[in-house]
């Protein structure tokens, strides 16, 4: 009990602290304050997206702790249940560092931007109490999932992972509750012509809502399957012991396996919160995918390359760790080829412009339309298929196919040319049609992918089933360099979320609620891109830092309750 | 320091330096929220087209407009002026299209004053400016 007291106030004193902050910026007389050296816009900045890769954090970890739970649950696996109990360790102290986040990011933006907080708290004011509640129940699940580990065992262990769902749905909860402010800000509904909010429904409902939610769930698991595997690779590095090489060798491999399956529905439900923000207002697309931000897209496109290569070539490393993987090593120069030109399109600007007041909205001066979002479409599709590829080659190297099984080999092959082949009849569809269309398009595309791949794991299921192993997996026997991959990977996927969360901030330009409430300080613009990406680097490496803390102090923590 | 956490933080410290270093070698664009022009009604249509070339530039239209013939998202403005009057070209900047927002709402937002340079502007596109403050008549 005394441990749960603790831990509420360390909760209700960031409350605290955040109240404060709030009664303050109700008594200011002016708009805006800035803040010495930094400028105030960069201190909210960093603080709002350190604490919300802290909140991803915090949501991604129970999702992938459950998962691993449940994993090891049913199949009666020690080490899932040792893998699944190693990161719930982590939960306590990472809501107390998200808890300080919070204080500190409300308290700030109240005296720092009084103007939009003051109009964000009034119609608002519901949700804010709502979400108070939330966490302070999220946190109670959180020390009760974690102080019950040991005791809910046995015939008692299904209850703690009742306990596990509870705290994912109300983590969701939690999520979606901030999501309601800032899909808000970027696509506001339920507002008169005088900038009244006068349906909390509708402002609540609006058009990015959903798109919204749906982006930071999936993006928040495969966050925390990197994370988990760039920790294993850390511990692999510093490992002494071949039994520990083999444990963290295998807890990287799960990580990446958690990262990978759900990463590869991201860019579908990009699609989808793009297809919405055209809905919304078309002109805000257009300058996001095409105008004042499309330099967003070329970063991403890089880094997203760096997260899918990265996870490719540790699998291609792994194969060595398994035996009749060197079978497979000669297709590889052909998938890594593949990957590179299906980033190279992807990463190729729609125009390139020195300066905006220079925007013309035509194409590349050099590669023309292969930098329209049509062909970038297609590329990440087929990036997914080589990944999805990669994956099936690691399932079946260690294996043996049954006599008679081929049909469902060939099964696999047919889908895998239907895919490519849907996606290059989409591809010169789409340059004949409007952008809201080509996103509709890219979404059945998606549809039809995702039954495919499904359809493409059921063969595969078959194809494998009772198959004989040519020899166990050598957990252990992995070059280092695969494990500088998974850091990589990891870094990241933290870089790319810092930077969209900068993208969606930048799309609303010069509007702390678009079209509602204008941005009239001095820092209304944007950044460049290259100070932009300064600031994106500083919040991660503060992150990581921040996280090595937890690591720390979670490793150290003799007292497990 | 064990050598893992020496390790994990070189391989950080490249990446993050790698991203930060590609986000500065590529063109910067810094984006200046628009500034209210002041307009008073002695302007000429000239002065006021000129002010509409600025307007045209930093509301956004380019991005789908071009004024030069070449073929972009929207319709080329070239020679707009001999295909449309000004009251024609108001209606479209205070109504919009399907696929154009209105002129008069985010993200250009623009006020009456700044939606009658604006059409000076096009007006000069294969014509003469003849508009000034308060010929073009806001539609609600």
């Amino acid at each position: 009990m005394s441990g749960w007291v603790k831990k509420q106030l360390i909760l209700f004193s960031c409350l605290l602290v955040a109240i404060i902050g709030i009664i303050a910026a109700f008594n200011l007389k002016a708009d805006y304050y800035d803040f010495p050296i930094i400028e105030a816009r960069t201190v909210v900045w960093i603080l709002a997206q350190t604490m919300l890769l802290f909140a991803a954090f915090i949501l991604a970890v129970p999702v992938f702790v459950l998962i691993i739970e449940i994993g090891g649950y049913l199949t009666k696996n020690e080490r899932m249940e040792r893998l699944a109990k190693d990161f719930a360790r982590l939960l306590p102290i990472s809501y107390s560092i998200t808890a300080i986040l919070g204080g500190l990011f409300t308290f700030a933006s109240f005296l720092l931007f009084p103007k939009y907080m003051k109009f964000m708290a009034g119609p608002f004011k519901g949700t804010f109490l709502l979400f108070i509640i939330l966490i302070t129940i999220e946190s109670t699940i959180v020390y009760l999932y974690w102080t019950t580990w040991e005791k809910l065992q046995g015939n008692k262990k299904l209850q703690h992972i009742m306990l596990g769902v509870a705290l994912n749905v109300v983590g969701t909860l939690v999520m979606m509750t901030a999501n309601i402010w800032g899909s808000f800000q970027l696509s506001p509904a339920g507002i008169s012509p005088d900038g009244v909010v006068t349906s909390i429904k509708s402002a609540i409902f609006n058009y990015t809502f959903w798109p919204l939610n749906i982006h930071r769930f999936i993006a928040n698991i495969s966050f925390g399957g990197f994370l988990c595997a760039a920790y294993a690779a850390y511990k692999f590095l510093s490992s002494k012991t071949e039994e520990d090489k083999a444990h963290y060798d295998w807890m990287g491999y799960t990580g990446t396996f958690v990262g990978v399956a759900t990463m590869i529905f991201l860019p579908f439900a990009g699609y989808y919160f793009g297809m919405e923000i055209y809905s919304y207002n078309a002109q805000m697309g257009i300058t996001f995918m095409g105008g004042a931000l499309s330099k967003i897209w070329l970063l991403q496109a890089i880094v997203i390359a760096v997260v899918f290569i990265g996870t490719c070539y540790y699998l291609w490393l792994g194969l060595d760790r398994i035996p009749g993987g060197e079978r497979y090593k000669k297709y590889l120069p052909y998938l890594s080829w593949g990957l590179v030109i299906t980033f190279a399109v992807w990463a190729t600007p729609r125009a390139w412009v020195a300066s905006l007041e220079d925007v013309a909205g035509g194409t590349h001066p050099i590669f023309g339309t292969v930098g329209v979002m049509a062909p970038k479409i297609t590329a990440v599709n087929l990036a997914i298929l080589g990944v999805i590829v990669t994956f099936l080659i690691n399932r079946r190297a260690g294996k043996y196919i049954p006599q008679g099984r081929e049909m469902f080999k060939y099964m696999q092959y047919i889908l895998i040319g239907l895919i490519i082949a849907v996606n290059i009849i989409v591809l010169y569809m789409s340059y004949h049609v409007d952008s809201a269309v080509r996103i509709k398009m890219s979404i059945y595309t998606f549809l039809f992918m995702a039954v495919a791949i499904g359809f493409i794991y059921f063969f595969d299921g078959l194809l494998l089933k009772g198959a004989q192993i040519r020899g166990q997996v050598q957990w252990g026997k992995m070059a280092q360099r695969s494990q500088y991959a998974l850091i990589i990977v990891a870094v990241s996927n933290i870089w790319a979320m810092a930077l969209l969360g900068y993208g969606r901030a930048a799309a609303r330009l010069n509007w702390h609620v678009y079209g509602v409430l204008q941005d009239t300080s001095k820092y209304a613009g944007l950044p460049s891109m290259g100070r932009a990406t300064v600031i994106i680097s500083m919040i991660t490496l503060l992150f990581l830092f921040l996280l090595g803390v937890v690591f720390k102090l979670t490793a150290t923590d003799k007292k497990e309750v | 320091m064990n050598s893992g956490t020496l390790k994990l933080i070189i391989a950080a410290l490249l990446i993050t330096g790698f991203y930060t270093w590609f986000g500065n070698s590529i063109p910067q664009t810094a984006w200046e929220a628009p500034k209210k022009k002041t307009f008073t009604p002695q302007m000429k249509p000239s002065e006021l087209a000129v002010e509409g070339k600025d307007i045209f530039k930093s509301a956004g239209c380019g991005v789908c407009h071009s004024v030069t013939g070449e073929k972009l998202r929207g319709p080329d403005l070239s020679q707009v002026s001999t295909r449309m009057d000004s009251g024609v070209m108001a209606a479209f900047l205070y109504s919009g299209t399907a696929v154009m927002p209105p002129a008069v709402k985010p993200p250009a937002n623009l006020n009456d004053d700044e939606v009658t340079a604006l059409v000076a502007y096009l007006q000069t596109l294969g014509g003469k400016a003849s508009v000034k403050i308060g010929d073009i008549k806001p539609l609600k």
